[in-house]
């Protein structure tokens, strides 16, 4: 049958689900942002560590949802190393979108998105 | 002639079968519950009216508005009849259920519940049932009270007695829209009215699979939707005993539903045009009225036949998954809607993977975030069934199940 040859995921996002990248917890970090989708059970906490001009030299984030959410927030781990707060804060949402190689549906963005809005301490527009 | 509910017979009277705008396809509807469907013969009278009687009702004395008038009444006779009301004035028009509750809170409990008093609930209702009541209580410095349920979904309705104490107004929902429960309200209805306690019935989920006979439940209130029963949206009824309906003060105001005005006051309307401020949704109203004649060219019997095999043919085809977890009771305890959750798979993740296949199935929490509370889980996934599905819907979406599991399975063993 078709379907049996069909991905779930596209490799990327399904990568980083089942081998999330910088997974953990930092004892003496320097900023933690931590943000929630209510709707979905989506959680994400990043804890990150400051180097000298502000860049980040250590990111660590857990959290809990589904495999879009948690998958960009990996992935936007490793986005952020030797990046400043502010530059991470401002990265645009479609520019994320597009790092994360796979076409998502409006409402699936809102999980894709968590992360970043997490990091930039805002609320998701509905 | 009655139709038979036959596989192919019911899917062909629903164009957006054919005619969706989707990639995959056939579309496998699975989301009914959301709501349904429609005819071609629902689309087309409501085409009809605009057509042909468009006009505003009880306005004019000139041919197009008197046959527009009495389609829309015939109309409110059509659906008191589907529900067995007494009188066709007991039939009020209402955006919906969430309307029609929000309806009663305002015009019948603010009038009629005072400071202290409890309402008594559960803890699986939708938010249409539970919002307002909050809202009122808040407002009316009322206290709230719930039914719990337990493993297997049913309500616990021991010491009823001691949990009426108190009560002014009982408030439930008749079947979930997420455990399927079919909840004995008629068991309900009866310890409360023993205690003079009035009883709202949110039918959204049944009006759409069982013939409802409010006389015979003898329930003061009665709420359903159209959009869910193969009506257009925008349409939802309140049914109401007459001794509530004139206790009840009014609820939106303004034309129509006035008697006369002067620049300081007005008097109102009798019911149930004191209750429909403003031109109302007419060609809804038509299109509800069809969509109850659709249904009863099946037959309601059929109707609710059809729910029982095909929900119990998915239940028990999910049963033997052994990484489902099914929420609510077992077959023959319920109807329209399965809850269930995957292992180890997010809800929105399941219904992502189902949706590239053309199966449209609902993740969340379904509007019901207390009962997802008391389950102890952030969402679920949900299919569920009207009289367009056929028992090859439901083999499709468990081949589809099945691979889903299969190919996650591989996925995570990869992990390093």
């Amino acid at each position: 049958m078709f379907y049996e040859h069909m991905d779930l995921y596209q490799q990327k996002i399904m990568d980083h689900y089942v081998n999330p990248r910088n997974q953990g917890a930092i004892s003496d970090a320097d900023k933690v942002f931590a943000g929630k989708h209510i709707s979905c059970g989506d959680d994400i906490t990043f804890q990150v560590k400051i180097g000298k001009n502000k860049k980040i030299t250590q990111v660590a984030w857990q959290g809990s949802g589904c495999t879009i959410s948690q998958a960009a927030a990996s992935i936007l781990s490793e986005m952020m190393i030797d990046k400043k707060i502010t530059d991470v804060q401002k990265m645009d949402s479609q520019g994320f979108l597009k790092k994360l190689e796979i076409e998502l549906s409006p409402s699936r963005q809102k999980c894709a998105l968590l992360p970043l809005y997490t990091v930039k301490e805002q609320e998701m527009e509905n | 002639m009655k139709k038979r509910i036959t596989t192919r017979d019911i899917k062909r009277d629903f164009p957006i079968f054919k005619k969706a705008k989707v990639k995959m396809k056939p579309l496998v509807y699975l989301d009914s519950t959301a709501t349904s469907q429609k005819p071609i013969s629902v689309i087309s009278a409501m085409t009809d009216w605009y057509e042909r009687y468009n006009a505003n009702v009880h306005r004019g004395v000139y041919e197009l508005s008197e046959n527009a008038t009495q389609r829309y009444e015939t109309a409110r006779r059509v659906i008191a009849s589907f529900i067995k009301a007494p009188n066709s004035r007991q039939i009020i028009y209402t955006k919906g259920t969430t309307e029609s509750i929000n309806l009663v809170a305002s015009a019948w409990g603010k009038k009629n519940l005072h400071a202290g008093d409890t309402i008594l609930l559960t803890t699986m209702e939708h938010h249409a049932n539970l919002v307002p009541w909050q809202q009122l209580a808040k407002e009316k410095k009322l206290k709230l009270r719930f039914f719990d349920f337990n493993q297997q979904g049913e309500l616990i309705l021991d010491n009823l007695t001691k949990k009426l104490k108190g009560v002014k107004l009982v408030s439930v929902v008749y079947v979930s829209n997420v455990l399927g429960t079919i909840n004995p309200v008629k068991k309900i209805i009866n310890a409360a009215h023993a205690q003079g306690i009035p009883v709202l019935l949110d039918a959204a989920q049944v009006a759409p699979h069982f013939s409802i006979d409010v006389k015979a439940l003898d329930c003061d209130f009665l709420a359903f939707s159209g959009h869910k029963m193969l009506g257009p949206t925008g349409i939802g009824i309140l049914y109401a005993k007459q001794e509530r309906l004139l206790e009840m003060g009014v609820y939106q105001t303004g034309g129509d539903m006035i008697e006369s005005v002067t620049l300081h006051s007005s008097t109102f309307a009798q019911y149930p045009v004191k209750f429909e401020a403003g031109t109302q949704a007419m060609a809804e109203v038509v299109g509800l009225a069809e969509a109850i004649n659709y249904l009863q060219t099946i037959g309601m019997s059929q109707v609710a036949k059809h729910d029982q095999m095909i929900v119990t043919y998915a239940y028990q085809q999910m049963k033997q998954i052994s990484e489902i977890e099914i929420y609510g009771p077992s077959a023959h305890k319920r109807s329209g809607a399965i809850a269930f959750n995957v292992k180890g798979i997010h809800a929105h993740d399941l219904a992502t993977f189902f949706a590239d296949f053309g199966i449209c199935i609902r993740a969340g929490h379904h509007c019901a975030q207390p009962l997802h509370d008391k389950l102890g889980i952030p969402a679920s996934a949900r299919v569920s069934f009207y009289i367009y599905n056929n028992k090859q819907d439901v083999d499709y979406f468990i081949k589809v199940l099945k691979n889903i599991i299969s190919k996650w399975k591989k996925i995570n063993s990869r992990s390093t």
